[in-house]
């Protein structure tokens, strides 16, 4: 059985197009769903969620609309993309009450709270309150809530976005253990290389319409023409830059008040100098971010605006 | 994987979540203090023949106020902050996020208020308040809290300030006119409730009152089943 199955759908807000006219079946494994910002991502992932109600077409999850049906909600584990939780809790306690109203017994609740802050690596934190966390302390507080309730089906909205590199690595590994043990996982991102690094299969989403679907290959070629960006946001910025700065795949360095931005056309090996510089200069890394600029424009030379 | 939880569980859940939040934010201190003001006013009064009357008047002006600072503010912000998608992402009916706010906000409210009535009235008059204005005073918290609620569905943004707006300007102006129009303001029918009017039964006020926020419940679960996160 299909565990998406989008039939012309399509998402107004006002008279803002969300999405338009997409036409979709996902039966499984880890999906990635590509785009700039803006680009309908995070309506598709709120509409499978049942948060938004298609304004045209249909969407179904297991066979059911997810904004009617209740039931089909309980096989559905979701991770907002925006920081705000119930920040007066604990991280235990937030975790503990997303999954009694998931509908984990109340005398379970705590126990799965537990056990997903654990898989998260959030362990020793639970018990600290929500509103001191790092940012990505929240994502993998927002990742224990989704799978807390042992769902079926995971929609992870950004789930990497502004994560330092060590926490990327290990929320990764942990994604893909999710994906072993049989759960079909969508998760967005407006970087191909963040995605890549969990699977093959992507759906390229743009202006609100599904661009291609399928190999990541050809993409990631277009988008290793275009310099790529990358942001990193610490206490040493010129450490990092001096690290990079005779690397012949990096095409400029800027700096910006506590952070350094890297072009690069090799944004794997960026990363990883990057992470290898963190680590040997020990530096406090805050935010690292990919500005979706470069896959911009890579999708408007896909349609051809950019010709 | 789990089971779709039982309504019962779901309000449960929904309402000890709901009083974990509220006693480690502000709103709720923010109102006990407007709630004891009265009480100030009370000691103030202690010698004035008016005491009981000036009371009540300003005890009414509270009403209007706590109810949207907790109940108002409380699902507002869920929405506001975005922080609703947790609960609509969960396999619960919409209308359980009102009814266990409400469930959890509704008699706080309730209790506060009628605690900074009971002791003002004490210290003002020298005397325990009539237990049928405490009672007036309980369902008319309850009846504002619902209204608060349909207006915080309505526009959570604002939801505070036009809840208090609604019911000090218009409310309590229509609650003014001497026309039967005023039969609609739910500050005029907690006004009879209290005995004010010496002359106003206890039932029709009472089922007025209910009927009005009946209303603005409705509205209430009308929108949220609309909203879109």
């Amino acid at each position: 059985m299909s565990v998406v199955v989008a039939n012309a759908c399509s998402k107004w807000y006002g008279h803002v197009l969300g999405v338009s006219d997409v036409t979709w079946t996902l039966r499984g494994g880890i999906v990635g769903l590509l785009g700039p910002n803006g680009a309908g991502k995070s309506t598709m992932i709120k509409m499978m969620a049942g948060l938004l109600r298609p304004s045209r077409g249909t969407l179904t999850v297991y066979g059911e609309s997810p904004f009617d049906s209740v039931d089909v909600r309980r096989r559905i584990g979701y991770a907002p993309e925006h920081e705000k939780t119930w920040d007066e809790l604990t991280a235990l306690e937030l975790v503990t009450a997303m999954a009694a109203l998931a509908g984990v017994p109340r005398k379970h609740a705590g126990a799965a709270a537990r056990g997903a802050l654990d898989h998260v690596g959030m362990l020793d934190a639970m018990n600290r309150t929500v509103r001191g966390f790092s940012k990505g302390m929240r994502q993998r507080t927002k990742l224990a809530g989704a799978i807390a309730h042992n769902p079926d089906f995971l929609l992870l909205d950004e789930p990497l976005t502004g994560v330092d590199p060590q926490a990327r690595i290990d929320i990764v590994g942990r994604i893909r253990k999710l994906a072993e043990v049989g759960k079909t996982i969508v998760i967005s991102s407006h970087v191909l290389y963040e995605i890549e690094s969990l699977t093959t299969d992507i759906v390229v989403i743009y202006r609100g319409q599904v661009l291609a679907e399928g190999n990541v290959y050809e993409i990631r070629k277009l988008i290793d023409r275009h310099p790529h960006r990358i942001r990193v946001e610490c206490d040493k910025p010129r450490v990092i830059a001096s690290a990079l700065a005779n690397e012949e795949h990096v095409a400029r360095i800027a700096f910006e008040r506590g952070a350094v931005v890297v072009e690069t056309r090799d944004p794997d090996r960026c990363y990883d100098q990057i992470n290898d510089a963190v680590l040997a200069s020990d530096i406090a890394v805050s935010v690292l971010t990919s500005p979706d600029n470069n896959l911009g424009a890579v999708f408007e030379y896909l349609t051809g605006g950019g010709r | 994987m789990a089971d779709v939880p039982s309504t019962g569980t779901q309000l449960s859940t929904l309402v000890r979540l709901t009083l974990k939040r509220m006693m480690r934010g502000r709103a709720v201190w923010v109102c006990l203090i407007i709630a004891l003001s009265p009480v100030l006013l009370g000691i103030a009064l202690r010698t004035n023949s008016k005491a009981s009357e000036i009371i009540t008047g300003i005890e009414i002006l509270v009403m209007a106020v706590v109810s949207p600072v907790l109940v108002s503010s409380s699902i507002g912000d869920e929405i506001e902050d975005r922080t609703v998608t947790y609960l609509w992402s969960r396999p619960l009916p919409r209308w359980t996020m009102i009814v266990g706010k409400l469930l959890a906000l509704a008699p706080i409210t309730m209790v506060i208020i009628i605690i900074g009535w009971n002791i003002a009235m004490l210290l003002g008059t020298q005397a325990l308040a009539p237990p049928r204005t405490t009672a007036g005073f309980a369902i008319g918290a309850l009846a504002v809290s619902t209204m608060t609620v349909g207006v915080a569905t309505l526009v959570p943004r604002f939801g505070i300030a036009l809840s208090i707006g609604y019911i000090l300007v218009l409310d309590f102006g229509i609650g003014l006119m001497p026309a039967a129009l005023r039969e609609i303001s739910v500050t005029y029918q907690v006004s009879r409730l209290l005995g004010v009017d010496e002359n106003a039964a206890v039932a029709q006020p009472a089922i007025t009152i209910m009927v009005i926020a009946g209303i603005w419940l409705a509205i209430g679960l009308w929108r949220i089943r609309k909203l879109e996160a």
